[in-house]
């Protein structure tokens, strides 16, 4: 009864969405305002069927309903109600059904929200985004069914995937990332409706760049989120780990950070359209990518779901999305082009065009990294690994120009920049970044890595740092406020740029954590019996006891867990433990973190023997990973602040025209 | 020229399709084994009864050498009657070697007495030196050794009776 | 920013050049890495084999234990770095190796890149000529749009009608176009549910002809394989009431006493499975199972290795061929390795 619900829903909002397309591209060719409005109306109708099917789902899931396949494969009787909630989104089906309510979600806010402004540009958009809704909707009406009925009903399901379970962070990791993925078709939309009918200006662009930033800030979140979950949670002691799945968020991140500065130049002038146009493009057609890359079991991944036929689907949808893309940029490339006089060499134009090829250059450098394997085995028949040590080597020359043009780009000006500019604004920060580097060695830093990312940082804070402190001097002393006073008047003024600032800010912060943390973390494995002890780097833990006994949340759980004393900088009784899951061979590890400013202890239990209450200990002592949660979340912060709406008037708002939904 | 700007298209599409599509229906847990055509790799370990066998004790005959695991459910449980079956028919013309992967000989015995014993020799790798010296992955996992001692296949996952027969056919065992 | 006299911008200078002296002493590697710093580093460039995409180095599988040990062992023999790793592709391939052999995967991407910076190079060193002037009125709109409202109207009814004209169709086209809902068969279980529907059914005939014939021994023994097939406590003992009915109306007759034997056995009756053992055996002393029962319920019920060999022995020499012999074979070597523990 349940699945035949959820499956009309998602075959109704098939039918719907194609034709919300149809719609939408016809009011578009006639200019027909009803017509805008009918289609605008059909892809809210699918929003409410997708939010539907989910509600069902969710349903099914909290009921424990085992007669629908999805629910008797992720869930049991005995799985807690969040993590039953949760697992809507924690496997494949459940995944898409997800992906499509956001994506519709997003389109029925952006649809709404300019019903009555944009009359060229939105019915195209509303198209674009129909067809996208309406592809994943074919994906859940065939391949990838979420609403299979299964007969006969089992008593019991399998239960969530052991992993997913161990941590309520699930709740939050994915649901970050989808709004950051699913809202980047937005601008892909949008940029397809200004190529069709050819309105690449400054209305694109302002649209464009707000409705970028948003999922952004989403998406940036999300991957923060990723690593976090990765560090507390898998017990490997690591934060990132070049996985297909990690890169899969990575790649469009990448470019859609490239989009949001290009967008900046070209909403100065007419250059860079080009380039922007592309950045978009690429950004949204990397988001299907990456979803094709965990979903068709092509590429093996710790987080890889299951081989299935979808990943033909989408492959076909990767292609598509491509050739369209690409179809309209050939197309309008007249258009597009420039004034044709190339900026000066040193100035923020060409600050902006080298931030362009090294992002798009460290995209493709990964893109490359985790398709090689792909392209071996498709040339020679071979079979080879492209694992962290050649992502970290190809990536670092990028990171470091990067973290060098985060300083230098918001200091250069517009136009050329004269040498007297230069010394002025960027011998201080030299000064200060060797200084910082300096500094670094005396606090036993060792190494090129960190220590040229600490200068470079050091160079890049102080630089941007000179920026604010000039321009709140200036308003200072015109107007006789406090610095503080005027610095937050000059930032809210001008929210963009100092949300800019901000965000760079947070960039260096995390930079240098995260290459403190992979520098200086010292690890060590111990076999200790009950009362005995190990020391690594100051601290000292000591073996209490074993104990084993179910979860109480989750009677069906068992849990060994070892009580730990841990004495220095930092101390505690910890109980890291493993966790024995139903349907997992392989214990799940819970590894304990104690984390300070300057630095985090981390425990795991490896291996316990129930005879003797032998523990097989792993310590990690990783400097400054605080720092690069707090890092991402200044990043996020900043952003945030750069498009928060503030006194000004909106641009772009047109006049309201009465009652169209 | 101008029209020339449409070849972006395809030249784009093309090659980035072909690299995906190639992916599709590929494996990626199955890798080709650098062992074929090579000697077993020598080893001495302990049966689960107590006794030491040594791969020297194997030579002059074919050898099937088995990696498995009690908690290799279900694709050990899948082949262990494939393997029962090869030891009634086969078991004068070839010896089978069962090597633990990461496991107890306390927990691989209840799987034998819960699928049953056939008879042919099980030997615990206490420390997986005797996994990393044949490549093995993960049980199950099988080669395939003549009368030479030459490696002449193997199959990662559970055996079939079809890919039993056709594996065996390459060290000369067959109807 | 103040223009700085001359004396300042030196001493600047030579602070500038201290810290560069104090970088490159700093970065100038101080000690060859310990033996441990260096096994970590190889470990990290090979792949741990059984988990997915973690370095050997920091996997807690048993193999990524393995391989960290044997680099030790191949650093302390005095090989090298490659050689080490060298020794790992022979048995895995390169497959093992984290970082992918050969210039290839190294030059792609710098050459993407370099190719991207000479571009970027060459348009901003060269002479600026302008391309010529943009072409005009870009940014206005397509033009007057090209489909009459009416019509469009009409198109889009059309589109509407047939859109929900396949979805009827849909729904009766056969697999695997058809948009009705997919039902799939969990066929284990649906095995399981008919035999057990199956069994009781069978239950309740037996049932009734023995109600009609209460001594007829085929009836019975019927009755109890019906019980015996079944899964829960009270199957098992009722089959045993059947049984002992069997053996009252005809005491010389073996074959009920194993039925019953195994009944008590699954169980855990250890106490009425020997007293059974020990009448079948009075009954029937070169029977094969009488050797078969008193080592499972030796080893299983009391945990007596020595008398559980014994008995395990005995049914293998008597019974070579017995089906059941393969599942002996391993409680035998289950018994034994027990009984070496034992000092």
């Amino acid at each position: 009864m349940l699945a035949d619900i959820g499956h009309a829903a998602v075959v109704i909002g098939l039918a719907v969405s194609l034709f919300a397309a149809a719609a939408s591209v016809l009011a578009a060719r006639s200019g027909d305002i009803g017509l805008a409005r009918a289609g605008r109306r059909a892809v809210y109708v699918a929003c409410g069927l997708s939010a539907m099917a989910c509600g069902v789902m969710v349903i099914a899931l909290l009921g424990h309903d085992f007669s629908i396949l999805y629910v008797a494969r992720n869930n049991a009787t005995t799985t807690p109600p969040f993590y039953s909630f949760i697992s809507l989104w924690a496997a494949l089906e459940g995944s898409i059904l997800f992906w499509t309510l956001l994506l519709t979600a997003w389109s029925s806010l952006l649809l709404y929200r300019y019903r009555s402004a944009h009359p060229a540009l939105m019915p195209w958009a509303a198209a674009g985004l129909a067809v996208v809704a309406a592809f994943f909707f074919a994906v859940m009406t065939w391949p990838g069914d979420p609403f299979v009925s299964v007969t006969p009903v089992a008593a019991e399901g399998n239960g969530p995937n052991a992993l997913l379970q161990n941590h309520p962070f699930m709740g939050l990791h994915p649901p970050l990332l989808y709004l950051g993925y699913t809202g980047l078709a937005i601008p892909f939309a949008l940029t397809v409706a200004a190529l069709v009918t050819r309105r690449l200006d400054g209305e694109w662009l302002t649209l464009v760049r707000r409705w970028t930033l948003v999922p952004w800030i989403f998406l940036t979140a999300g991957i923060v989120a990723g690593a976090w979950w990765s560090y507390e949670v898998l017990g490997w002691g690591g934060y990132w780990a070049w996985d297909p799945v990690e890169n899969a968020a990575l790649l469009p991140w990448l470019t859609a950070t490239a989009f949001i500065h290009s967008a900046m130049v070209a909403e100065r002038g007419r250059s860079l359209r080009t380039w922007t146009v592309i950045l978009v493009t690429t950004t949204f057609v990397l988001t299907l990518l990456g979803t094709f890359l965990t979903r068709s079991g092509v590429i093996e991944s710790v987080h890889s779901f299951t081989q299935s036929a979808i990943g033909a689907w989408f492959l076909a949808g990767v292609l598509a999305a491509l050739v369209v893309g690409a179809v309209l940029v050939v197309w309008r490339l007249p258009d597009l082009a420039g004034t044709g006089s190339p900026p000066a060499l040193v100035s923020r134009e060409s600050a902006f065009l080298l931030n362009n090829l090294l992002f798009t250059g460290l995209a493709f450098a990964v893109l490359f990294g985790t398709l090689y394997p792909l392209l071996a085995e498709a040339l020679s028949g071979e079979r080879l690994s492209v694992g962290a040590p050649w992502f970290n080597r190809v990536s670092a020359p990028f990171f470091a120009a990067l973290l060098f043009l985060a300083g230098v780009g918001p200091a250069l000006p517009w136009g050329a920049a004269s040498w007297g500019t230069l010394r002025d604004r960027f011998v201080a920060p030299a000064l200060v970044g060797l200084a910082f580097a300096t500094l670094g060695t005396q606090a036993g830093l060792r190494g090129a890595a960190p220590l040229l990312t600490l200068g470079l940082a050091g160079f890049s804070a102080t630089a941007l740092l000179r920026e604010v402190v000039r321009a709140a001097r200036g308003r200072g002393r015109s107007r006789g406020e406090g610095w503080i006073r005027a610095a937050w008047g000059v930032a809210t003024r001008n929210r963009r740029r100092y949300g800019g600032y901000l965000a760079h800010l947070g960039v260096l912060v995390a930079a240098v954590a995260v290459a403190v943390s992979a520098s200086g973390s010292v690890q060590a494995t111990a076999v200790l019996n009950p009362g005995q002890s190990a020391s690594l780097a100051g601290y000292t833990v000591t073996h209490i006891d074993l104990v084993r006994e179910p979860l109480a949340a989750d009677p069906r759980v068992f849990e060994t867990r070892a009580q730990v004393d841990v004495e220095g900088p930092q101390r505690g009784t910890l109980q890291p433990a493993l966790r024995d899951y139903p349907n997992s061979v392989a214990a799940i590890a819970t590894p304990i973190v104690m984390t300070s400013v300057g630095e985090d202890f981390y425990l795991t239990l490896m291996a316990y023997d129930p005879g003797t209450g032998a523990v097989t200990l792993r310590l990690f002592i990783n400097p400054l990973v605080a720092w690069i949660w707090v890092g991402g979340a200044v990043v996020v912060l900043g952003a945030a602040f750069a498009i928060w709406p503030g006194r000004r008037t909106p641009a772009g708002a047109a006049t309201a025209a009465p009652g169209s939904t | 020229m101008r029209a020339a700007r449409w070849l972006l298209v395809p030249l784009l599409a093309i090659p980035i399709g072909w690299v995906l599509f190639s992916g599709l229906g590929r494996d990626p847990s199955e890798i080709p084994s650098p062992l074929i055509g090579e000697p077993m790799p020598a080893f001495s370990l302990t049966t689960l009864d107590g006794r030491t066998l040594s791969s020297a004790e194997l030579s002059g005959a074919p050898v099937v050498v088995n990696f498995w695991a009690s908690w290799c459910i279900p694709a050990c449980v899948e082949e262990h009657p494939v393997l029962m079956d090869l030891a009634a028919r086969y078991g004068e013309q070839v010896l089978i070697v069962g090597i633990l992967y990461d496991d107890t000989p306390q927990d691989a015995l209840e799987f034998l007495v819960r699928y049953g014993d056939g008879g042919w020799t099980q030997l615990d790798d206490p420390s997986g030196s005797v996994g990393l010296a044949f490549g093995v992955l993960g049980p199950p996992e099988t080669f395939f050794v003549d009368a030479a001692g030459i490696v002449r296949a193997k199959h990662y996952g559970p055996l079939t009776q079809a890919t039993m027969a056709r594996n065996l056919a390459l060290i000369g065992i067959g109807p | 920013m103040r223009r700085l006299s001359r004396s300042t911008w030196a001493v600047l200078a030579l602070l500038a050049a201290t810290a560069l002296l104090g970088l490159v002493i700093a970065l100038w590697p101080s000690q060859p890495p310990t033996a441990e710093e260096q096994a970590r580093a190889i470990a990290a460039e090979l792949r741990c084999p059984d988990c997915a995409g973690l370095s050997a180095a920091d996997s807690p599988t048993q193999a990524a234990a393995e391989i960290r040990r044997q680099v030790d062992e191949m650093l302390a023999d005095g090989l090298s770095s490659d050689q080490i790793k060298a020794s790992f592709v022979a048995r895995y391939g390169d497959w093992i190796l984290l970082t992918p052999p050969g210039p290839a995967p190294w030059l792609i991407p710098l050459a993407a890149t370099g190719f991207g910076a000479a571009t970027l190079a060459w348009w901003l060193l060269r002479p600026g000529a302008s391309v010529g002037a943009p072409r005009a009125a870009a940014s206005s709109a397509t033009g007057e749009p090209g489909l009459p409202p009416p019509m469009a109207r009409r198109l889009a009814v059309g589109v509407a009608v047939t859109l929900v004209a396949l979805l009827g169709i849909g729904f009766l086209l056969p697999e695997p176009f058809s948009l009705a809902a997919e039902t799939v068969v969990n066929q284990p279980l649906a095995e399981a549910q008919a035999a057990e529907t199956a069994r009781q059914a069978e239950i309740e005939r037996l049932l009734a002809l023995i109600a009609a014939e209460p001594t007829d021994t085929a009836l019975l023994s019927d009755l109890a394989d019906a019980y015996l097939a079944g899964p829960a406590a009270e199957d098992l003992q009722r089959a045993a009431s059947v049984l002992l009915l069997l053996i009252g109306l005809d005491p010389d007759d073996p074959d009920p006493y194993a039925r019953l034997i195994s009944a008590y056995i699954r169980a855990s009756d250890w106490t009425n499975a020997a007293a059974a053992t020990n009448a079948l055996a009075e009954l029937a002393p070169s029977s094969p199972d009488v050797p078969f029962f008193r080592g499972l319920i030796a080893w299983r019920g009391y945990g007596d290795a020595a008398t559980a060999l014994d008995a395990f022995d005995a049914f293998l020499e008597i019974a070579p061929d017995d089906p059941r012999v393969p599942m002996i074979r391993a409680l035998r070597q289950q018994a034994a390795s027990s009984a070496e523990e034992v000092p």
